[in-house]
C-alpha cells in the first residue's frame, strides 16, 4: 500500500527578492528540487541520498509542510495534502513526524526532558493528564534513556543520548512516517551503530514508514529498503537496494560509489575521481545536469534532459542507457 | 628499507587548567614519523587526535600547557626551541592543514596573497617570483585559470576549491611534515576522493611525510601506511595497517571496526559499543576503556599502559588480548 505519493515536486527559494530586483527583473532562484516524483509504501525505508545542496532535505521538509511547495503534489494514504482541510493538516502532523540532524539545536536547552516531550502530547492530546508520566516513562523506557532523568535539561547529555530524546519526541504523536534528516551524521561512530539500531528496532516494534535522508552509502545500505540517489534537485536513479548497490547504473551513482572510503588493508592507488564541481543551482545548465562532470556525455546530454525510465528493475535517468 | 625517522615524540602530555578541573586531553604519548610515510591517527571526539595534531607544533594557548614530553624534529627538540627558532619550523617545515577551509582562510585578502606571503615569509622571495611560484602552486593543485583565482577571495570559491587553496599554502614552502587536522571532514564524497588523490600524490612525489588526523578509519584505511589509535587521551594501539584492519587487537579497536556498517556484507544489525567514553576530567585508573569493555578482568583496574607487542610492527596497551594472542600461538605451536 501507497502511503505517500510526491508527483513532480519542485521547491525554488527567492535570493534575491527585493522591490528593486522584481522590478528590474533581477530576482534570482536556488532551483532547490527541481520535479522529483516517488511513493513510499507502508513499512519501508526509502532513502535520499546525494552530495550537499542537491536537495535532499528541501524535500523532506516539503512533504512535513514546513515548506510550501513551488509546484506539483504530495498525497497521504492517497489524499492530496494542498486539498486538506485546516484540522486534516493539524491531524496529518501527528501521524507524520521528523528527526533532526543535530541533536544540540533541536531540543530547547531551557526545557526539561519531561516538558521536551509533554508540549506536543498535551498541544495533540494524546493521553489524559494522569497517563501523560507514565506514557513519557514508557517512551524513554523505549528509546533506551533512564527514567530518572526526567527533570535533566539538554546540555547534561552526550549527543547520541540527545538524539534519543529527540526519537523520543517524534514517538510521542504515534506516527507512522517518519523523516529521518541525517539523523547520525553529527554522532560519533560508536554511538551512530546505536542510534541505527534503535531507530531498526522501533521501526519493528511500531511498524513505522522512515524517509532516510543520508549522504553516507553504507548506513544507507544497512538500513533502507529502497534508495534514491539525487543530484542538482533531481532524481537519478531510484530501486531497488539490492539492485542499486550490486550494479550502479548511472554514471554519478557509479562515481559516488567510488568515492566512499572502504575499510581496507590494502592502499588504495588511484580514487576514482569525478572532476569538476557541483552547477550552481541558481543557473541550471542545460540538458542532463550532470553533462559536466560525466565522461560519457554525448551531444544529446547537452540538450536534452534525460527522463527516469526503466532499466532492470529500476529507474535510471540517462541518456545512454 | 629502513626509513629515516623524521619526527620522534617521546611521553607528550598536554593539559588544559580549565574552571571546572584540569583536562588532561593528551595523556603521555609516543609515537615516531618515518620520511614519506603516511601516518593515521584515530580516534573519537575527544580523543585528544587534535590536541597532538596542534602540541607538535606547540600551538597550545592557555588554559592549554604543554606539561612534559619531548618532540624530535630530525634530531632537534622542538620543546627546548625558543619562539624565533619555532617560527621557522611552524609553518615551513611542519604545516599543517585545518578541517574548516572557511575558518583557515583570512577572509579580507586574496588567495594571491595569502600565497606570497607563505612564500615571502619563508623562502625569502622577491615578490614577483614569488607571485609566479603561486600561480604555479594553484596550477598544481588542480585550479583552472589559477591567474585569475588569485585575485579572488576565499568567500568566492566553493569548499573544495578553498581546501585545495589551503593544501596549496601548506606546500608553498615545502615541508618536510605535514599535519593535516581532518582536511576533508566538511567537504562532500566526491571533492573528499579530489583532495585525498591530489594530496597522495603531491606526497609521493616530494617524498613528505603526513600525519593524517581524521574520525573515519575507513579513510584512513585507504591511504594510511600505519595507524595509532587513540582512547581519552592514550594511543591504545598502533601498527601496520593491515595488521590492525584484519586483526584489531583492543577491544576498542576491535569495536570501532565492528561498528561501521560494510558496504558489500549483508548485516542484521551492527555490532556496537555500549556506553561512552569517560569525561576527560575524571578519569578513571588502570585502563579507561574498562567501563565500556566485554572482556575486562580484575587485572585491568590497575595495569599500566605499556605497550605489549601482538606481532612485529603491531602494538597493543591490552593485555588480555596480548593474553588471548599467546594462547592462540601456543595452541598452534
Amino acid at each position: 500500500m501507497k502511503l505517500l505519493e510526491v508527483n513532480n515536486l519542485k521547491k525554488h527559494f527567492s535570493v534575491n527578492d527585493s522591490f528593486l530586483a522584481n522590478l528590474l527583473n533581477k530576482n534570482s532562484q536556488v532551483h532547490a528540487v527541481n520535479g522529483v516524483s516517488f511513493s513510499i509504501n507502508k513499512g519501508e525505508t526509502l532513502s535520499l541520498v546525494g552530495e550537499s545542496g542537491c536537495g535532499k532535505s528541501t524535500i523532506g521538509r516539503t512533504i512535513l509542510g514546513l515548506y510550501e511547495p513551488t509546484e506539483g503534489e504530495i498525497s497521504y494514504c492517497g489524499k492530496k495534502i494542498s486539498q486538506m482541510s485546516k484540522k486534516e493538516k493539524f491531524g496529518l502532523k501527528e501521524k507524520m513526524q521528523m528527526i533532526f540532524q543535530d541533536p544540540f539545536s533541536s531540543l530547547n536547552p531551557r526545557q526539561k526532558v519531561k516538558d521536551i516531550i509533554q508540549e506536543p502530547i498535551r498541544s495533540h492530546n494524546i493521553v489524559s493528564r494522569e497517563e501523560e508520566k507514565d506514557y513519557i516513562l514508557n517512551l524513554l523506557d523505549k528509546v533506551g534513556v533512564d527514567g530518572s532523568y526526567l527533570n535533566r535539561y539538554p546540555h547534561q547529555f552526550s549527543g547520541g543520548q540527545r538524539q534519543r530524546i529527540g526519537i523520543a519526541r517524534s514517538l510521542s504523536m504515534e506516527p507512522d512516517f517518519i523523516v529521518a534528516d541525517e539523523p547520525i551524521s553529527a554522532l560519533d561512530v560508536s554511538i551512530q551503530a546505536q542510534i541505527l539500531n534503535l531507530l531498526m528496532d522501533l521501526q519493528d516494534e511500531f511498524d513505522l514508514t522512515f524517509l532516510f535522508i543520508a549522504h553516507d552509502l553504507s548506513v544507507v545500505k544497512h538500513i533502507s529498503d529502497r534508495v534514491a540517489i539525487m543530484y542538482l534537485g533531481k532524481i537519478f536513479e531510484i530501486g531497488d537496494k539490492k539492485d542499486i548497490f550490486a550494479e550502479p547504473l548511472h554514471p554519478y551513482t557509479k562515481a559516488l560509489f567510488n568515492s566512499i572510503p572502504e575499510l581496507t588493508t590494502t592502499t588504495k592507488e588511484n580514487f576514482s575521481v569525478l572532476s569538476g564541481n557541483v552547477p550552481d543551482p541558481i543557473q541550471l545548465p542545460q540538458g542532463c545536469y550532470f553533462h559536466s562532470r560525466c565522461k560519457y556525455a554525448e551531444k544529446i546530454c547537452l540538450k536534452k534532459e534525460p527522463e527516469l525510465k526503466e532499466v532492470n528493475g529500476r529507474k535510471v535517468a540517462c541518456h545512454q542507457l | 628499507m629502513q626509513r629515516e625517522k623524521i619526527l620522534e615524540v617521546k611521553n607528550l602530555k598536554t593539559f588544559f587548567n580549565t574552571k571546572d578541573g584540569v583536562v588532561k586531553a593528551v595523556n603521555g604519548v609516543n609515537f615516531n614519523l618515518k620520511k614519506g610515510e603516511i601516518l593515521g591517527i584515530v580516534g573519537e571526539s575527544g580523543a585528544g587526535k587534535s590536541v597532538t595534531g596542534f602540541s607538535l607544533l606547540r600551538l597550545i594557548d592557555p588554559p592549554g600547557e604543554i606539561l612534559e614530553g619531548s618532540i624530535k624534529f630530525k634530531g632537534q627538540d622542538l620543546m627546548k626551541m625558543n619562539e624565533r627558532d619555532m617560527i621557522k619550523i611552524r609553518g615551513k617545515k611542519i604545516s599543517m592543514i585545518f578541517q574548516d577551509p572557511m575558518a583557515s582562510l583570512n577572509p579580507v585578502l586574496t588567495i594571491g596573497q595569502q600565497l606570497i606571503e607563505v612564500l615571502q615569509f619563508h623562502l625569502n622571495y622577491r615578490r614577483k617570483k614569488a607571485k609566479n611560484r603561486a600561480v604555479e602552486l594553484l596550477n598544481m593543485v588542480g585550479i583552472s585559470s589559477p591567474g585569475k583565482r588569485m585575485k579572488h577571495y576565499p568567500n568566492q570559491l566553493s569548499g573544495g576549491m578553498r581546501q585545495r587553496v589551503v593544501v596549496a599554502i601548506a606546500l608553498a614552502s615545502d615541508p618536510e611534515v605535514i599535519i593535516a587536522d581532518e582536511p576533508t571532514t566538511a567537504l562532500d564524497v566526491t571533492i573528499q576522493a579530489q583532495i585525498i588523490n591530489l594530496m597522495q600524490n603531491l606526497i609521493k612525489d616530494r617524498q613528505t611525510s603526513l600525519i593524517f588526523i581524521t574520525h573515519d578509519l575507513a579513510l584512513v584505511s585507504e591511504i594510511a601506511d600505519r595507524i595509532l589509535v587513540m582512547y581519552a587521551g592514550d594511543i591504545i594501539e598502533y601498527g601496520s595497517k593491515g595488521s590492525i584492519i584484519s586483526n584489531p587487537a583492543h577491544p576498542y579497536t576491535q569495536g570501532l571496526i565492528n561498528s561501521i556498517p560494510v558496504l558489500d556484507k549483508n548485516q542484521k544489525r551492527l555490532k556496537q559499543i555500549k556506553g561512552l567514553m569517560p569525561s576527560p576530567l575524571d578519569l578513571p585508573a588502570g585502563c579507561k576503556f574498562r567501563s565500556r569493555c566485554s572482556k575486562k578482568t580484575d587485572y585491568c583496574k590497575n595495569r599500566d599502559n605499556e605497550f605489549k607487542k601482538i606481532s612485529n610492527n603491531h602494538y597493543s596497551t591490552c593485555s588480555e588480548a596480548c593474553q588471548l594472542k599467546k594462547e592462540l600461538i601456543a595452541g598452534v605451536g
